[in-house]
């Protein structure tokens, strides 16, 4: 509206409509106050399109005139933008909002705004800009808001999260396309003063170089790449009646410059040709990948030497491959190796024999090979050397493995082993109901489970396509928002080629760095009332046992002599530790933080493992997923307090496959639980970050499920 | 669907150079659905492993030829990797279940004769056909490890490997690559103890003409050439060349 008063006879008609703008607004000069200094640039542009039009609609006039009379004396933000997450997703317990990064095409997006951390007017009406992603120095020489949905989104402000969520008009249709990224990354802006452009007191997620938000396309779908497929080649200076391999490429390969190499080792019955459904995936996002016999019958070395053999072997032979047309297009910097069941503990091996120089390959070396991914490995040679060492590592396997089973009175077939022994980053995904060959299109089938659980071929190789992608991409061209696939519960995330309906558990844990605080890992101070970190730990739940992972009777009937039932992580030269407890009252254990490691005002994330054991007769009486609370305290003691379910779905039971021994419910399967730190000063904004004292887990009463028995590993605080 | 054996000619040994290759359009696969837990019940096909050795887990010859080959090779069936330059080319017929590929220890194939024991190398299962093309190396284990047998001629040294008493068996499961000497005489004695016997001498196939290959390039050849004819279906698919020139799954 648009006055035609004179000055000032006209300030009190108008007044209603300056509650309509942010107070800030009125800080013209942005230093921080609104006072005389801004009054002077109003009346200077009176009648003008000028500086000093507060309201921003073309004119300086009674309108802006009144609003800084409103807001006369404001104290605003001076200097730069607020970067903080505002991607966010509606939960539906406290606090009711999960900011998150990645989100598929066609979900809804949301925006959040906890007053709490930046304080809003109330009633005041902001711009949501969804800008295409700019590096940090893009921003700095360019803070124009530009909308990709075409126009900004105004938005009324509350005074409390709940009333600062937003749903983005036309976020289902943000374009997911990367090219051959699988996600596309956008920056979120609240332009708080409206004016067009990114400045104090206005809120960014995204003001770095990375992405505050990303729309990812399917990751089980194919890829923008059409694909050429070689049916076999030989490959130079592999062992003898083992020198076939199959080779897939992007057709566009010239145009792409240097890709990734993956190369698939199969395992002990199967056939090289039986991974088409994986390598045209990965072809047609870019990835250079080869699927070679591979010589498993007589064991895992030598299995471990053909993938060696076969890399050094593509490599090579690149010039004549498939007429030339991969010539100079490996790029040998990034290596991924992708094995089943034997051929995945030859990978492992393979990895190990370069870390131990007893093998020297020809054409790369150990730091090029950027990740491995075992599919329902072996365990034939142990930790000395089925070891991944620090190597990106991921373990796929399916609960209803009729090989590789996970029995308890077999090492050799305990998957997880080769998972714990990683001290790189590692994440596994476990499927309900894959079986070992469902990974593969042809192998017999050795579904071991109960009826109607099996997901079949077509539903392994959906969830093997998207998480095997999404960690290539991750690890192999720091597509990190990708990485949010690899931990984030499937009620958070999902790919949408995968199924609802299955049930997929998830576990990370972050190499050792700067960018993780491990609070407990067990694997040091052995002993219950002490943390591996040096704080003290006090329980209140019963039958704790800190041990080796490991079942210890060859059963998974439960029995208290065995309190890791279940557990198939560390065998007998293994030295993987985890802590187990039970309860079915109100109880908990608390973790004390020494002051050094008190302030987490800079870190984003606390996390846990986390599962239910086996055939515990709480777990039996629970019958179901499990919840507990989080409760952080401060050194002044205050409390929040967060339900686990804030991440995602409730912890499940292990899979109800009978066998080996009474009842029902097979290995002890871990998810990683992580909460951001945040969450907790939305529910109670006086917990002071910067000094937590204590994290506590509690069970039990209101704080989660009535009863239950967990199996926990790895308390950490994790930065994004 | 599992296929559980494959429609195939021979794949040629070395298909490479020329090689035969398609182009495949993003959209080769169909379009991704939500699959959705199947409504039929899937119930394990892998067949429970046998208990070995035993008197039953054994093996019949029914192809045999005795080879000598000019370059020897190491052998991955035994810890020692003794170098190999002579052996017995044989094709074996046993109880499906005992050929059946396990990616868990799998039972030893294992052979022994008057004053000998081996153990047996093998690429293909034979699951499908009850076959299994296999190859008895002969190892001196009075010779230092590492050393092809060299001693005397060609003759004495196939007299020495002779195939009087001839036991083919399954013993304990375990990974060739982990037998040694020691191991394979406990088997010796196991398989006498389970009450394996000999394979009778009228049950003996009439052994064909001696054959003198190159190398282990050749015998691998030799030994697809016999899984080609013994147990087709288990020779990997000869693939044929297609093209298809599809665009991409679209933009998204």
């Amino acid at each position: 509206m648009r006055s035609t008063c004179s000055l000032p006879l006209c300030v009190s008609a108008i007044l209603v409509s300056a509650s309509a703008y942010g107070q800030c607004d009125a800080d013209l000069n942005s230093d921080g106050t609104v006072d005389a200094l801004d009054l002077a640039t109003v009346l200077s542009g009176w009648g003008k399109s000028a500086a000093g039009d507060v309201n921003n609609d073309g004119a300086v006039d009674g309108e802006d005139l009144a609003a800084l009379v409103s807001a006369w004396g404001a104290l605003c933000p001076i200097g730069q933008p607020t970067e903080i997450k505002l991607a966010c997703q509606s939960i539906a317990v406290a606090p009711f909002v999960s900011f998150v990064q990645t989100f598929t095409v066609g979900s809804a997006v949301r925006v959040g705004i906890d007053p709490a951390l930046t304080p809003v007017t109330a009633g005041g009406v902001a711009n949501v800009w969804v800008v295409a992603n700019r590096t940090a120095a893009e921003w700095a020489t360019n803070d124009v808001l530009q909308d990709v949905r075409g126009t900004a989104q105004a938005i009324t402000l509350g005074s409390t999260l709940a009333q600062n969520v937003f749903e983005l008009t036309g976020g289902t249709t943000l374009s997911g396309d990367g090219n051959l990224a699988v996600g596309r990354g956008y920056d979120l802006v609240v332009d708080i003063n409206r004016d067009g452009r990114l400045g104090a007191g206005d809120l960014i997620d995204g003001g770095g170089n990375a992405a505050g938000l990303w729309i990812a396309r399917d990751p089980t779908a194919s890829g923008p790449l059409q694909v050429t497929t070689l049916s076999t080649y030989t490959a130079s200076g592999a062992t003898s009646g083992f020198t076939t391999s199959r080779l897939w490429y992007p057709t566009t390969i010239a145009s792409l410059g240097q890709r990734p190499l993956v190369v698939i080792s199969h395992g002990n019955g199967h056939q090289y040709s039986w991974y088409d459904y994986l390598g045209t995936h990965l072809a047609s996002w870019g990835f250079i990948v080869i699927s070679h016999q591979n010589n498993t019958v007589p064991g895992i070395e030598t299995a471990s030497t053909t993938t060696l053999q076969h890399t050094s072997a593509i490599i090579a032979q690149q010039s004549t491959v498939a007429g030339g047309a991969i010539n100079g297009r490996i790029d040998v910097s990034r290596i991924g190796w992708i094995g089943h069941s034997r051929g995945g503990e030859g990978i492992a091996r393979a990895y190990d024999r370069i870390f131990d120089n007893t093998y020297t390959p020809t054409g790369y070396g150990l730091s090029n090979i950027k990740f491995l991914c075992s599919i329902a490995p072996t365990d034939f040679l142990g930790v000395n050397s089925a070891n991944p060492h620090a190597a990106n590592f991921m373990l796929l396997w399916g609960s209803a493995d009729g090989d590789v089973s996970g029995v308890p009175d077999s090492t050799v077939a305990w998957s997880f082993d080769l998972a714990e022994r990683c001290t790189g980053f590692r994440n596994t995904v476990y499927v309900h109901g894959a079986d070992h060959n469902d990974f593969n299109c042809c192998g017999t089938n050795d579904f071991q489970g109960p009826p109607g659980t099996a997901i079949s071929n077509a539903g392994a190789q959906a969830v093997a396509k998207a998480f095997i992608l999404a960690a290539l991409k991750y690890h192999l061209e720091s597509e990190t928002a990708l990485g949010e696939f690899l931990w984030r519960p499937s009620s958070s995330l999902r790919p949408p080629g995968v199924s609802s309906a299955f049930t997929v558990v998830k576990e990370v844990v972050p190499a050792a760095g700067t960018n993780v605080r491990t609070i407990d890992n067990f694997q040091t101070q052995t002993g219950t009332s002490i943390s591996s970190s040096g704080g003290s730990v006090v329980s209140t739940v019963t039958n704790i046992s800190e041990a080796f992972a490991r079942d210890t009777d060859s059963t998974y009937t439960w029995s208290t002599g065995n309190p890791h039932n279940g557990s198939i992580r560390a065998t007998s030269t293994d030295t993987q530790r985890m802590v187990a407890w039970d309860w079915s009252v109100s109880a908990g254990m608390t973790w004390d933080l020494l002051p050094a490691l008190r302030d987490l005002s800079t870190w984003n994330f606390v996390q846990v493992r986390v599962g239910q054991g086996t055939r515990h007769p709480n777990t039996v009486t629970l019958n179901g997923g499990a919840t507990f609370t989080w409760a952080l305290q401060d050194a002044q003691g205050n409390v929040a307090k967060v339900s686990s379910s804030a991440s995602g779905e409730a912890i499940n039971r292990p899979y109800q496959r009978t066998g080996s021994g009474t009842g029902a419910g097979w290995q002890n399967e871990l998810r990683t639980v992580q909460l951001r730190l945040r969450d907790f000063k939305s529910v109670n904004p006086l917990i002071d970050l910067s000094q937590i004292a204590s994290v506590r887990m509690e069970v039990g009463g209101s704080s989660g499920s009535t009863t239950g028995r967990f199996v926990i590993d790895d308390l950490q605080f994790v930065k994004e | 669907m599992k296929r559980a054996s494959l429609s195939a000619s021979v794949l040629a040994a070395s298909a490479a150079a020329a090689g035969i290759w398609w182009n495949a359009g993003a959209s080769a696969q169909q379009p991704p659905q939500a699959s959705q837990p199947t409504p039929v019940d899937e119930v394990n096909r892998l067949p429970e492993l046998p208990k070995t050795p035993s008197a039953s887990s054994t093996g019949q010859p029914v192809s045999v030829q005795w080879v000598q080959l000019a370059k020897p090779y190491p052998s991955d069936f035994r810890a020692e990797r003794p170098l190999v330059r002579a052996g017995w080319l044989m094709v074996v017929r046993a109880d499906s279940a005992l050929l059946t590929p396990r990616s868990l220890a799998e039972p030893l194939l294992l052979a022994a004769g008057d004053g000998w024991t081996a153990s047996v190398e093998w690429m293909q299962h034979g699951h499908t056909s009850g076959h299994r093309v296999c190859f008895i190396p002969w190892v001196d284990d009075s010779q230092p490890s590492g050393s092809p047998e060299l001693r005397g001629s060609s003759e004495s040294i196939k007299e020495r490997a002779n195939l009087r008493g001839l036991r083919i068996w399954f013993g304990t499961p375990e990974l060739p690559e982990r037998v040694d000497a020691a191991m394979l005489a406990r088997e010796r004695v196991l398989a006498q103890t389970s009450g394996l016997q000999p394979t009778p001498a009228d049950r003996m196939p009439a052994a064909s003409a001696d054959l003198t290959l190159a190398d282990r390039d050749a015998l691998v050849g030799r030994m697809r050439q016999l899984a080609a004819q013994w147990c087709p279906a288990e020779v990997e698919a000869e693939v044929e060349a297609k093209v298809e020139a599809q665009a991409p799954e679209g933009a998204r």
